[in-house]
């Protein structure tokens, strides 16, 4: 059996060649494959995430620093309230959406990966929703939600559910962005996923039929296994944009009813732009951003590293 | 039909009991109704009249088709423009990505050099720098380096992604790595491998790639706004905000940009996905 973590860790174990000079051709290549990416990367993503860490350090004064004022910013940010409802909101969103994402992405690819006719337009009827502009996806859903003329609460009314309040709820504020989230994300989802299940080789599943495993037995000993690295990649991008969630508030709530609806990734907004203290907002950008690795991290960690890092 | 022959060769002489049938395509059907029923809901709103967009009972099917909201979009904005503007970004942000993220994804799938792991954890980490963090400091670069209300401006932040690197090394790993050897013993060097051997036996995932990218450019609304200043310069999904005046939403106009603005690409992505869909690694020789 030959599952692509396995050719992965053959591959690079065979890699290990004599090392050729200093200006080899294989240097050179090397260089100018990778400088591109680093250079890019390093201006538009890693120095905004050095140049926060040093501004949550200062009193700021439009989008520079202006006076050093130690951990005056995080103390100042840690100790409202809203910070932690922000967290708090912000956790529960990505649990559940990315749970609910990963779920449902994995029904979708393996019903759209079986003989079924018309497939095609089905992968793409799904897949189109992720391009929908952000700005339109919040809108379009913002009317959906209307308690009174949306479409949501007409269609409940069909199985005789009373009208919900959606987003001028506390309590259904979240679950609303969790539902329009799983939308716009289901797609893109199962698109990975269909990728991971047509690198099963057929052989394997006839191997098991031959064993006598039942349908059951082969998703789960057979085709399980081998998404496993796919799995894992899909999970990290939907934690990733989970945890971001900002537009949905922005555009719809602006946090509300209340501060039931607020996120980190708003919070920084506001911070930023509203209140214009872009030292707080860095400092929100920063616990943001180490979640975001933590959670990353401990993701890789707990599902056998090796399968995503070779 | 193809299509059919295609589906029986997969699935061998195994036939499927009908519960299975029936549950396979009330699954497909319900997922689709799912992501179907919000965009049927943007196109029928734009081609109904302003004067029924907020009718009660909504109805289902307009029942006067008017292009009155295209007009008015059409007359309020310069849509030419703005299509042009949209087909520039997406088409460098999708080369971009494309080159870039394949050669160094490439490199971090089969070369090995010092440092090796650690930029590949940053590069993976770049994925997950929020976007609201970036927000300030990027429009500061962006500022410095004289690129507000350019196409530059607006694409080289996403011109290579953590994301595109991480998704083509996964999929080279999983490319066989003797042909590669053969074609080194045939004499062919790194880039002739590359290029020669390896990108022709990638076209799905640099399709998937190649979509995604196209996707990332016409999704993002805030960014564009932020960096461009000069109307002529915007495009066509920052359209939309010109009909978001404070509490006001001019939902015909609105719903007409939107579905202007993802029909091309919808057109693109309908002629692509059967690359698109054979998936990532359907590249691969089977091993």
């Amino acid at each position: 059996m030959s599952s692509p973590s396995q050719i992965a860790n053959v591959s690079s174990a065979g890699s290990t060649r004599k090392r050729p000079g200093l200006l080899s051709s294989e240097r050179v290549f090397i260089f100018t494959t990778l400088a591109p990416a680093v250079v890019l990367l390093s201006i538009y993503v890693f120095f905004p995430i050095l140049y926060s860490a040093y501004l949550s350090f200062f009193k700021t004064a439009l989008f520079t620093a202006k006076r050093f004022s130690g951990f005056d910013n995080y103390v100042q940010v840690f100790s409202k309230t809203l910070f932690w409802t922000a967290l708090g909101n912000t956790l529960v969103y990505t649990a559940v959406s990315v749970v609910l994402t990963l779920a449902l992405g994995l029904l979708a690819a393996v019903v759209l990966n079986g003989p079924i006719r018309g497939r095609n337009a089905y992968r793409t009827i799904l897949f189109i929703p992720y391009i929908i502009p952000y700005a339109a996806y919040a809108l379009l859903w913002y009317w959906l939600f209307d308690p009174r003329y949306g479409l949501i609460n007409y269609l409940l009314s069909f199985v005789g559910i009373d009208a919900i309040a959606w987003l001028k709820s506390k309590n259904w504020v979240i679950p609303a962005f969790i539902l329009m989230g799983l939308w716009k994300r289901l797609g893109f989802t199962m698109v990975l996923f269909l990728a991971g299940l047509q690198n099963i080789p057929a052989e394997l599943h006839d191997a098991a039929t031959v064993d006598g495993a039942n349908r059951w037995q082969r998703f789960r000993y057979v085709t399980l296994p081998v998404l496993a690295p796919i799995t894992l990649f899909s999970a990290v991008i939907a934690l990733i944009s989970a945890l971001q969630i900002f537009v949905e508030p922005l555009v719809m709530t602006h946090g509300g009813p209340g501060d039931s609806s607020q996120s980190l990734g708003y919070l920084i907004y506001q911070q930023g732009f509203v209140y214009t203290n872009v030292g707080q907002a860095s400092v929100t950008a920063l616990v943001l951003c180490a979640l975001t690795f933590g959670f990353t991290w401990l993701l890789l960690r707990r599902f056998d590293s090796k399968d995503v890092f070779g | 039909m193809t299509a059919a022959a295609d589906l029986a060769m997969e699935h061998g002489a195994i036939r499927d009991p009908a519960w299975l049938v029936v549950l396979r395509y009330a699954v497909a059907i319900v997922l689709c109704l799912f992501a179907l029923v919000p965009l049927y809901w943007i196109v029928a709103t734009s081609l109904k009249p302003t004067s029924m967009i907020q009718d009660w009972p909504p109805s289902w099917i307009p029942s006067i088709v008017s292009f009155e909201n295209y007009a008015t979009a059409f007359a309020d904005l310069p849509i030419a423009r703005f299509y042009l503007n949209s087909a520039i970004i997406a088409l460098a942000m999708v080369a971009s990505n494309v080159v870039l993220c394949s050669i160094a994804g490439y490199t971090f799938a089969r070369k090995n050099f010092r440092g090796k792991n650690v930029l590949f954890l940053l590069i993976v980490g770049s994925m997950m720098v929020p976007a609201a963090a970036r927000l300030i400091p990027d429009y500061v670069v962006t500022m410095q380096l004289g690129m507000l209300n350019s196409y530059q401006g607006i694409v080289l932040p996403t011109a290579v992604t953590g994301f595109g690197i991480f998704m083509m090394r996964q999929f080279f790993m999983s490319l066989p790595r003797e042909i590669e050897d053969a074609a080194r013993i045939d004499g062919c060097s790194d880039w002739g491998v590359l290029f020669r051997v390896v990108i022709p036996m990638s076209r799905s995932a640099i399709t998937s790639l190649a979509l995604f990218a196209m996707a990332w450019s016409i999704e993002d609304v805030l960014w564009p706004l932020v960096v461009i200043s000069d109307a002529q310069m915007r495009p066509l999904q920052v359209g939309i905000t010109q009909y978001l005046t404070g509490e006001y939403i001019s939902w015909g106009p609105l719903t007409a940009v939107t579905v202007l603005s993802i029909l091309p690409f919808a057109l693109v992505f309908l002629l692509l996905q059967r690359y698109f869909i054979r998936g990532l690694t359907a590249g691969a020789v089977k091993g």
